[in-house]
């Protein structure tokens, strides 16, 4: 039963993510591509980079995404996959929030939780760095071909260019989409 | 975010808000518009949303004090869940109760949700497309400089201790180069933190005494 996959993975990625929506990246990058094969890596990248140029929080639109994906390729009804795998994504945070808001002031003044959230936020930019690696290595040399030189350049351009130009998520995205048609335009492929 | 000490005439300590005056059905709308604006204009992670609601709830409508919101984002930073998400549930709460909740969550996520849903049902008819694909090839690439970038970013945030240094070498090692899920990791981290961070310092201090 899609549907119920689709809840049950974004429930458990709802509940496992700390740290807002980047954070969530690599926990839907192992469910989607290497538990259940609904999508591949290249596909995984594009919604990225269109979940973070449309309105919206960032870890709603690639939810949906991902939800109207699956199950379509599962050949069930997208509109019902992204209502169960948003649905998903959003039952943690309204259960927790809703039950523990009166005591919250109290239970985040707690020693073992401060702890806890210590620990686990250097784990969540390991977690962030390894997405960013492999999707780094599904880019410049997918399956089934060879480095991909162009692509590579271009990151490193793009790399270099944020360095000296403050460019914001949604510039930086158009920016490469624009560069993509642009060198296609001179018959080189990304 | 400003302190304004005139806005904190009415302080709320007990979790109340601070002028419940207006009607529940008008609160829920406000809630309604406040977020569904925000889900629907606003671009970018979860920080978007603390100026938007300043300006709505606290400067405009002063049903939160500055130090409550602030209150309420770090809470949303440090629960599960996404941060706008969290946000919205716990403002809402504050001033409408569950109902609120529950209304100012779906107000941020149908907006966006039906925006993905339009876009998401031609993608993959304008995959096949060659000018389309060459634009995605170049926004899959952006998309990963900007996901390192999100990396280095959050990685500032970190103390640089050898202990920090260690689990996170550790977590992506793990992660890149292990089928091990990612959600066990983070449980791990969190464990790890509890006994390094809590448990231990306290066995440290009563050996001491």
């Amino acid at each position: 039963m899609i549907y119920l996959t689709l809840f049950w993975t974004f429930f458990k990625v709802g509940l496992f993510t700390i740290g807002g929506g980047y954070a969530m990246i690599p926990l839907i990058q192992h469910e989607v591509i290497e538990r259940h094969g609904w999508m591949t890596a290249e596909q995984f990248t594009e919604f990225v980079g269109i979940a973070e140029s449309t309105p919206g929080p960032f870890a709603i639109n690639i939810s949906t995404f991902a939800g109207v994906h699956a199950a379509q390729e599962a050949g069930g009804s997208g509109l019902l996959g992204s209502l169960c795998s948003t649905g998903g994504v959003i039952v943690p945070s309204l259960v927790i929030i809703l039950l523990i808001a009166g005591v919250f002031h109290y239970a985040m003044r707690h020693w073992s939780v401060r702890a806890a959230l210590e620990g686990a936020k250097p784990v969540v930019v390991g977690l962030i760095g390894a997405a960013a690696f492999t999707l780094l290595l599904h880019t410049l040399c997918p399956e089934g071909s060879g480095f991909r030189w162009y692509s590579a350049g271009l990151a490193a351009a793009l790399l270099l260019l944020t360095q000296f130009i403050r460019l914001g998520a949604i510039s930086l995205i158009l920016l490469g989409g624009v560069l993509g048609v642009g060198l296609r335009c001179f018959g080189i492929a990304l | 975010m400003q302190m304004d000490p005139q806005k904190e005439a009415s302080p709320a300590e007990g979790g109340t808000p601070s002028e419940p005056v207006t009607s529940l059905g008008e609160r829920l709308l406000a809630l309604t518009l406040t977020f569904g604006k925000f889900g629907g204009i606003t671009f970018g992670g979860g920080y978007a949303i603390v100026a938007l609601l300043e300006e709505e709830l606290v400067q405009r409508r002063h049903w939160l004090t500055s130090e409550e919101l602030l209150h309420i984002i770090t809470v949303g930073e440090s629960t599960p869940g996404p941060i706008a998400v969290n946000t919205a549930t716990f403002v809402g709460y504050r001033i409408a109760g569950v109902l609120g909740g529950l209304v100012a969550t779906v107000a941020l996520v149908f907006p966006a949700w039906l925006v993905i849903v339009l876009i998401s049902s031609c993608y993959l008819a304008l995959r096949e497309n060659v000018w389309v694909a060459s634009a995605l090839a170049g926004i899959r690439v952006a998309a990963v400089v900007l996901i390192a970038r999100a990396f280095v970013r959050m990685g500032h945030g970190v103390r640089r201790t050898a202990v920090n240094l260690l689990t996170g070498a550790l977590a992506f090692g793990l992660v890149a180069f292990t089928p091990v899920s990612a959600i066990w990791i983070v449980l791990g981290g969190l464990l790890f933190g509890v006994l390094w961070h809590g448990v231990l310092p306290r066995l440290r201090d009563k050996a001491q005494s």
